[in-house]
């Protein structure tokens, strides 16, 4: 089993765990089990226009007397979030998918299932943000190809080279500056928009 | 009240201790006049070790024959098969074998041992005395599997070395049991660490000196082999094993004093074992929140049963209102030529149960 699952269970008793619900026996049952399992964990309520900052996880009410207000969703947190829905009716599952959850409970709540479902949500909520990283991280990386495709064409006009050659340049010079070879074509982007602008471009 | 063990299966001989622990105990506190000048009176069917069995006879004591309190089940198949009927018909089971933890339900009194109360004292124990490298063998099932991950995970952290982790049919037969005796006689472990149970558990242990393994230099160390298996094996082939439980028939105290007589006197010339005690000990925590509830109401009952104090023969006995599973003592026995347990270690006081701790740190592992 790999460090990173493991540590999904694992941690349980270090994490900070918040209850957004208002008091009374379905809210008992879930703070107690949470309890059981030995998360440090806090209730709130009202439900508070902002998400509570400090938590890893967070248990919410998802209901229609909220009247869409105090919803805030899965990309504006840095938790794992699981929502605690009152009924199984289309308009509530639609604010259910509204909140981009990443597990729920639905009434009427048992002790069994809620570790379980605190495992998967926080498993999804960490893969999602690992999958988030890799698409900002490839579009970065398609932006610089587009880059030193243009900075190529740059080099092989404005000094005959072959595309070989250009790239073979870039790469040089890249090396010599310890730069990547983004920046080099970003560098002869900006001198060749400054020499055109300056009027000095190749006719 | 109901009493559903297994009389037959697989598990035929520690169910079956659980029931006559059960028996003995029902029949001291009737003696004594019963609870609040009533007697208890037991309804017993034997599921023989099938979980739909478990199922069904479950359901037939709480609607046909109207008994909202049962006492039974051991292996945790058997409790998850009629956890849904209990729940369902709001009724309360006193569950009394150790298992694996990781459960709660508001209708379950769990009386036996979790890991935080067995497999961390027996790991440290052996890592402590009897060496680091360990052979790992168990029923395939998921108490030896949740065992091994206990004892993989606090082994390893402390410096030890799994050498192998093998797993057999429940039924296990010689001829398997004879190849995983050869391969721990290859591997050479300090340690054999086992979680087979019921017959193939026994011919397991039977078959061990005839392979040329010493117990007193490679013992064999279990979570569940007590005294009345130990009998059946015959006690002069198991001299030096090692069990981790809370419970002894040797241990000197009033309580079981008083327990071991009664036993002899209505069971004859059998020893008590934490399979008996623990039924017999759950059965006096009932019937002490019965008195105080004045109903057989399952949240009255509990309610009742969180404030229980009882004096067992394994020592003070108390229900975690947090929950429901029981403060326990754990201890370390060294089994005898004549069958019974040298307590080597044990608690300095009852540990708070902890069902649903996943990991095993550093701090507070060594044994005091």
């Amino acid at each position: 089993m790999s460090s990173g699952l493991r540590r999904l269970y694992e941690d349980l008793r270090g994490i900070n765990v918040v209850v957004i619900y208002p008091p009374g026996e379905d809210r008992d049952i879930v703070v107690q089990q949470l309890q059981r399992i030995g998360c440090r964990m806090r209730t709130v309520w009202p439900f508070p226009a902002e998400p509570p900052g400090d938590a890893d996880v967070i248990f919410f009410r998802v209901t229609q007397e909220s009247d869409g207000k105090g919803h805030w969703t899965a990309t504006d947190v840095g938790a794992a979030l699981v929502a605690l829905s009152d009924y199984e009716s289309p308009t509530t599952l639609k604010l259910l998918l509204d909140t981009n959850a990443h597990g729920v409970l639905t009434k009427p709540f048992r002790s069994s299932g809620i570790l379980s479902t605190l495992v998967l949500a926080r498993s999804s909520r960490s893969f999602q943000e690992r999958m988030q990283g890799k698409i900002e991280k490839l579009e970065a990386t398609i932006r610089s190809r587009r880059q030193i495709e243009k900075a190529a064409r740059l080099l092989m006009d404005s000094q005959h080279l072959t595309e070989p050659e250009a790239y073979e340049h870039m790469r040089t010079r890249a090396t010599n500056l310890r730069v990547t070879v983004a920046e080099v074509s970003a560098m002869l982007i900006e001198a060749h928009d400054a020499m055109e602008k300056l009027g000095l471009g190749r006719k | 009240m109901g009493v559903l063990y297994s009389r037959s299966g697989a598990t035929s001989v520690t169910e079956s201790e659980h029931f006559f622990g059960t028996v003995l105990a029902i029949e001291e506190i009737n003696a004594l006049g019963g609870v609040l000048d009533r007697p208890l009176v037991a309804t017993a069917y034997d599921p023989k070790g099938d979980s739909n069995e478990y199922r069904r006879l479950a359901g037939k004591m709480l609607i046909d024959d109207e008994i909202n309190v049962i006492f039974g089940c051991s292996r945790s198949s058997s409790r998850k098969a009629v956890l849904p009927v209990i729940e369902r018909n709001n009724a309360l089971l006193w569950y009394c074998s150790f298992y694996e933890g990781f459960e709660y339900s508001p209708n379950v009194i769990y009386t036996g041992a979790v890991p935080n109360q067995n497999s961390v004292q027996l790991a440290a124990y052996l890592l402590k005395n009897r060496g680091t490298r360990f052979f790992l063998v168990g029923a395939d099932y998921i108490y030896p599997r949740e065992s091994n991950r206990v004892m993989r995970d606090v082994v390893e952290q402390h410096g030890g070395e799994i050498l192998d982790e093998v797993y057999l049919d429940i039924d296990a037969g010689k001829a398997e049991l004879e190849e995983v005796l050869r391969d721990i006689k290859r591997a050479q472990p300090d340690v054999v660490f086992s979680t087979l149970v019921g017959e193939s558990a026994r011919v397991f242990y039977q078959l061990y000196r005839t392979h040329g393994l010493d117990p007193k230099t490679m013992p064999i160390a279990s979570l569940s082999m007590a005294e009345e298996e130990i009998r059946l094996i015959g006690p002069e082939l198991c001299e030096g094993h090692i069990t981790a439980a809370t419970y002894f028939g040797s241990l000197k105290n009033e309580s079981n004093r008083r327990f071991v007589a009664l036993w002899r006197q209505r069971f004859g010339d059998r020893p008590t074992s934490t399979w008996s005690e623990m039924a017999y000990t759950q059965v006096h925590l009932f019937a002490r929140a019965l008195q105080s509830a004045g109903s057989l109401d399952r949240a009255k009952l509990v309610n009742a049963a969180r404030a229980v104090k009882f004096e067992s023969p394994e020592g003070l006995v108390s229900i975690d209102a947090e929950n429901n599973h029981c403060w326990l003592t754990p201890r370390i026995g060294v089994c005898r030529s004549d069958g019974e347990f040298d307590v080597v270690w044990e608690a300095a006081a009852p540990v708070k149960p902890d069902p649903y701790l996943s990991t095993f740190g550093f701090s507070e592992f060594w044994l005091g």
